[in-house]
């Protein structure tokens, strides 16, 4: 069967190279969206405990929706194709990011914070010489699980005519291709494999001086 | 006559929500160069004092002048990297070995590499840590090493002040002990002003040359070492300095402060203990039941002979008043 499904790639190239490129284009870029709003958003809660209740609150119902829920539920607003897909799976991605942050920065000692405006250090050396690089290895591994839901998830994406490599596997499902249905399995769990490995690599890095 | 390092006048702390203010009113003067001891229970409002210098927490009224300068005519973050803070749990920095933590204040000063290099070994000599700790973690560290790696970070951009608030609390009574007799010795080279807040009154006494004892945000009594014990202003510090508790006095007496003069006709025999100036009394008497004797000699940092101290001039003195005070007035 995985044969058959080698020879499927080999006689579409070009299909399946395309499909691989838009998995991976809309996952990082629902990865980099929700970075970019919850990494500012979780170092924000972290200081200002008044936002911490009602912004965590906020994204962790969000995460209670189904994605495929999400889904339907964007497509009268934003239509069909690669936008709303991009939309859910940056809804997707984002809890863990907001948390593990969040977390990460509560979790510098107060004494150390302290220790470094003592010594002079301005709110934005504090942040990058000190916060960033201590809360760091949670952050990064917050990144990971939304990572690997987000490459999993964006096979969803076909339903609403997204493309990537969830095309096959609703193909494969719906002519009952079980070879067709690999093409697009297997290249999802080896990405999600990927991403897992390259990301746990960086937060092994980062926190090495916790390890020493 | 040195100049004053820090003015307090009149400074007063109200928290927010607290009935009572944490420092009431204070004025206290530090001359530059002295050692200071705030001495209080916790809620006394000493380390409130201390962190009101560099503005990690700013005083509800009145004015601090560090060098004749209000602490508020600069940014707080200029103000602060020309002073040196040292706190209990280190506040080292996790993530960096002891070469970056201690080079924190010159990195921000912008000194070139080679300055930064050579300033982190002469402080890492300073406070005796070894060359090979230079790229260690804080957590590879003992307690004794990390806080000799905060001091030497508080010193590394060459501050004139250096505040401290109980940095040797977490440690065990030998390390400790080791730790403030090379503050001391590092103080005493280099002339620093220090500021240092504790709970522990022989550590107060130890330490400072003044010893200024707070209570309920007040100061009790501020002096030397000596005046407290014999002299104690009000109830709340001879409770605190052991009243008639000889061994205490002895304790936080030191030997120069009872010792006599050396002169010709008083040689003292070959025999004799020789005691550190700065020793406690208990330890001078230690020394000399030890070697049976009934003198020792009081020697300074160098070892050269400064004084002699004889059974008699242990005896408890006259606490108030009495004629004995103006004998070793003269003395000092």
């Amino acid at each position: 069967m995985v044969a058959e499904a080698y020879r499927y790639i080999t006689e579409n190239r070009e299909r399946f190279w395309e499909a691989v490129q838009t998995h991976v284009t809309i996952s990082l870029y629902a990865l980099l969206i929700a970075a970019a709003i919850c990494i500012p958003l979780g170092v924000l809660c972290a200081k200002y405990s008044r936002l911490t209740a009602p912004v965590m609150g906020l994204f962790n119902s969000l995460r209670v929706i189904p994605s495929l829920a999400v889904l339907v539920i964007l497509l009268p607003i934003l239509g069909t194709g690669f936008t709303p897909a991009l939309a859910a799976l940056t809804l997707l991605a984002c809890p863990p990011i907001l948390i593990n942050t969040y977390l990460g920065f509560r979790k510098v000692e107060p004494s150390v914070r302290e220790a470094a405006s003592a010594m002079g250090m301005g709110a934005g050396r504090l942040l990058r010489r000190v916060e960033l690089p201590l809360a760091a290895p949670l952050m990064i591994s917050g990144l990971k699980t939304a990572a690997v839901e987000v490459v999993a998830s964006a096979t969803l994406a076909a339903f609403i005519g997204g493309g990537g490599l969830g095309t096959f596997i609703i193909n494969g499902l719906g002519l009952y291709n079980f070879p067709m249905l690999l093409v697009g399995a297997l290249p999802v769990a080896a990405l999600a494999v990927l991403m897992e490995l390259v990301l746990s690599g960086l937060e092994r890095y980062a926190s090495k001086f916790q390890r020493i | 006559m040195n100049g004053l390092a820090l003015q307090f006048k009149g400074v007063s702390k109200l928290y927010p929500g607290a009935a009572d203010p944490a420092v009431r009113d204070v004025s206290l003067a530090v001359e530059e160069g002295s050692f200071v001891t705030l001495l209080g229970t916790s809620g006394s409002g000493k380390t409130t004092l201390l962190k009101m210098v560099n503005r990690i927490i700013e005083p509800t009224s009145g004015s601090i002048t560090l060098f004749g300068r209000d602490i508020r005519e600069r940014p707080a973050t200029e103000l602060r990297r020309g002073i040196g803070y040292v706190i209990q749990q280190t506040g080292l920095f996790p993530h960096m070995t002891v070469e970056q933590n201690i080079s924190t204040v010159p990195d921000i000063l912008g000194w070139d590499k080679s300055r930064v290099s050579a300033r982190v070994s002469e402080l890492m000599e300073l406070v005796r840590l070894p060359e090979d700790m230079r790229k260690r973690y804080p957590r590879q560290l003992s307690g004794g090493q990390q806080q000799r790696v905060g001091i030497a970070r508080a010193m590394a951009g060459d501050p004139k002040v250096l505040l401290m608030d109980e940095p040797f609390g977490a440690l065990d009574a030998i390390t400790r002990s080791s730790l403030q007799d090379e503050l001391l010795a590092i103080q005493r080279r280099l002339g620093r002003t220090v500021l240092f807040v504790t709970h522990d009154v022989s550590e107060a006494f130890k330490l400072g040359d003044r010893v200024v004892v707070m209570n309920g945000g007040v100061i009790e009594q501020a002096g030397t070492p000596l005046e407290l014990l014999t002299r104690p202003a009000t109830d709340f510090v001879r409770q605190l300095t052991g009243g008639d508790d000889l061994f205490q006095l002895l304790e936080l007496l030191k030997a120069e402060d009872r010792m006599l003069p050396l002169s010709a006709e008083s040689m003292l025999p070959e025999s004799a203990p020789s005691v550190q100036r700065t020793d406690s009394l208990k330890s001078a008497l230690e020394q000399m039941l030890r070697h049976g004797a009934s003198e020792a000699a009081v020697v300074n940092e160098q070892g050269e002979a400064v004084g002699r101290l004889t059974l008699d001039r242990l005896q408890p003195q006259p606490r108030e008043g009495g004629a004995d005070v103006g004998v070793f007035a003269e003395t000092l």
